[in-house]
């Protein structure tokens, strides 16, 4: 499975749908799909499976914003 | 600006010094100022200028242009008083020397408030589907805010966080007890204020000593702040309020930042703070129930009724009932609904029944139960299920819609929509999530949405609540 397959999995499974491994341009918080402790959830999950720390300091709005910028954001920190 | 006594000013600003300021000013001019969150949908606020009847809106810019379409599509637009920005104060100096260069104020003499004059509206969810402005007078803040000085000794040195919004009644707590100490007040963003990991070094290098706060945000950096890094605080009281506090988050909260003490304090927007409840220094680690709300305020009567009105025995569960200088004036422009929530009794008492249901204990605390209605917190947040249904039915695939609350251990309460449908084409989770976030405040969006043909009814043909509520 790709970096991005495993990141959309977590985030479908937090969001609690599958809906956004099709719609990977979503608002996710605009929309309420997720909120602040979802997001804690979700970087902590994301940490544990890519055995990097991924903090919550490190959370902006912007760069989480969608499925697409999250997969992004993971793929660079894994590069880096 | 023509503001007079007994005027109503909306404020529509993110948490600042101008947003401070402007308040402070609009109470100096008799008014009452009328919070506006910046956060939800356009429509909700414009309702809310309209429905107040406000005279005049001071706002930030980066919100004026959705605001004033909203305004404008329900009628007048009041006065709109713009700052480009906000921060330290200088956008709204700047945004009152272009005022003044156009029309000088006069200089008036401070109208004095009477203790029965309007302070603030704070609007909440109203089941009806539109929120519901709740007056407060200026006894009705004060009568508050001497029971904290009374019960938590502030003193000029101590250092207040601004956590909750201006259009909560905690920051009543918050603005006021401080500046009558002479204390400092510490404005938490929005930003910082909703994470986890850094609030905690905020509160330390800011040297916060009493913090006040819904018990969602404590219990995230009781999870994941890393507190045990800034064990070097000025805390010496923390207080929550607006929801059940879970006593395993708590117990860890208090396990690694122990030196302040822990109050529960309990009370609607309609009375402030009514009953309160010290936390013991250390939780016992089998000690799963919640703690109770304590015991009245000094400055409030609690009476805890049955359905025929009369007192309950001790052990009996009843209404919680609140009487004394902490009780509203009223809703603003609803005198049924006021007339039904506050109640007179012989002697010419006014008594706000809370609709929270609550047994005393042993020791004399009051333990909340449950709600008598369709009513949840949700964050801190009132949140009427009732209005999530009538959004719902905007929705021109939604035919019928029923949403229901359930408990939950990580989230506190999580809202589940059932939904049957008019055409065959069902709204994605996606899109439905969306329309609710363009309809209502984003803190009642429903975690769940599970379509029916039907939803199931009772024997009179009203949707069967209590059957949702099993299904899983």
């Amino acid at each position: 499975m790709s970096v991005a397959e495993k990141v959309l999995d977590i985030l479908a499974r937090i969001a609690e749908t599958n809906e956004i491994q099709e719609d990977r341009d979503v608002p996710l918080f605009e929309w309420a799909v997720l909120d602040s402790l979802k997001a804690v959830e979700l970087m902590i999950a994301l940490s544990e499976e890519f055995g990097v720390e991924i903090s919550p300091a490190e959370f902006e709005r912007d760069l989480w914003a969608t499925p697409n910028r999250i997969v992004a954001y993971v793929q660079s920190r894994l590069s880096a | 600006m023509g503001v007079r006594r007994g005027d109503r000013v909306g404020v529509c600003m993110r948490k600042s010094i101008d947003a401070i300021a402007t308040i402070f000013g609009i109470l100096k001019a008799g008014a009452a100022y009328v919070p506006l969150d910046p956060e939800v949908p356009a429509e909700r606020n414009g309702y809310i200028v309209h429905n107040c009847r406000v005279g005049m809106v001071a706002m930030e810019d980066r919100f004026t242009a959705g605001l004033r379409k909203e305004i404008a599509a329900l009628g007048a637009i009041p006065q709109l008083f713009t700052l480009d920005a906000t921060g330290g104060g200088d956008a709204l100096r700047g945004a009152l020397q272009r005022d003044h260069v156009r029309s000088p104020p006069p200089v008036t003499e401070t109208p004095m408030s009477a203790p029965t004059d309007l302070a603030c509206v704070l609007y909440t969810s109203g089941s009806t589907g539109r929120p519901k402005g709740v007056m407060l007078s200026h006894q009705n803040a004060t009568s508050f805010v001497d029971w904290c000085s009374d019960t938590f000794a502030p003193h000029a040195d101590d250092r207040f966080s601004s956590h909750a919004p201006l259009h909560f009644d905690l920051s009543i707590l918050d603005l006021y007890v401080s500046i009558k100490h002479g204390a400092a007040l510490v404005l938490v963003s929005e930003e910082v204020g909703k994470d986890p990991l850094r609030l905690p070094p905020f509160i330390a290098e800011q040297r916060i000593s009493i913090w006040y706060s819904t018990p969602s945000i404590l219990g995230l950096m009781a999870q994941y702040g890393k507190l045990e890094r800034y064990d070097d605080n000025a805390l010496r009281h923390v207080l929550f309020a607006g929801e059940v506090f879970p006593v395993k988050h708590l117990r860890a909260l208090q396990a690694r930042c122990s030196s302040p003490r822990y109050f529960n304090l309990y009370g609607p927007t309609e009375t402030n703070v009514c009953t309160f409840y010290e936390i013991p220094a250390r939780i016992p680690t089998e000690r799963t129930e919640p703690f109770p709300i304590g015991k009245a305020c000094t400055h409030v009567q609690i009476r805890v009724i049955n359905e025929q009105g009369e007192d309950v025995s001790a052990g009996s569960a009843g209404e919680l009932c609140v009487a004394g200088p902490g009780v509203m004036q009223g809703y603003w422009d609803l005198p049924e609904q006021t007339a039904r929530a506050v109640l007179v009794d012989a002697s010419g008492q006014r008594w706000y029944n809370t609709g929270d249901i609550v047994v005393i204990d042993n020791d004399g605390n009051y333990v909340f139960q449950g709600r008598r209605d369709r009513m949840v917190k949700r964050r801190g947040y009132r949140v009427e299920l009732a209005e999530i249904e009538v959004a719902l039915y905007r929705h021109p695939a939604v035919e019928q819609a029923a949403v229901i609350a359930v408990a939950d251990e990580a989230a506190g309460v999580r809202i589940k929509a059932f939904l049957s449908g008019r055409t065959g084409k069902r709204p994605s989770f996606l899109e439905l999530k969306r329309f609710c976030a363009e309809n209502l405040p984003i803190y009642m969006v429903p975690d769940h949405f599970t379509w029916r043909d039907a939803l199931p009814t009772t024997s009179t043909g009203k949707v069967d609540y209590q059957r949702l509520q099993t299904v899983e």
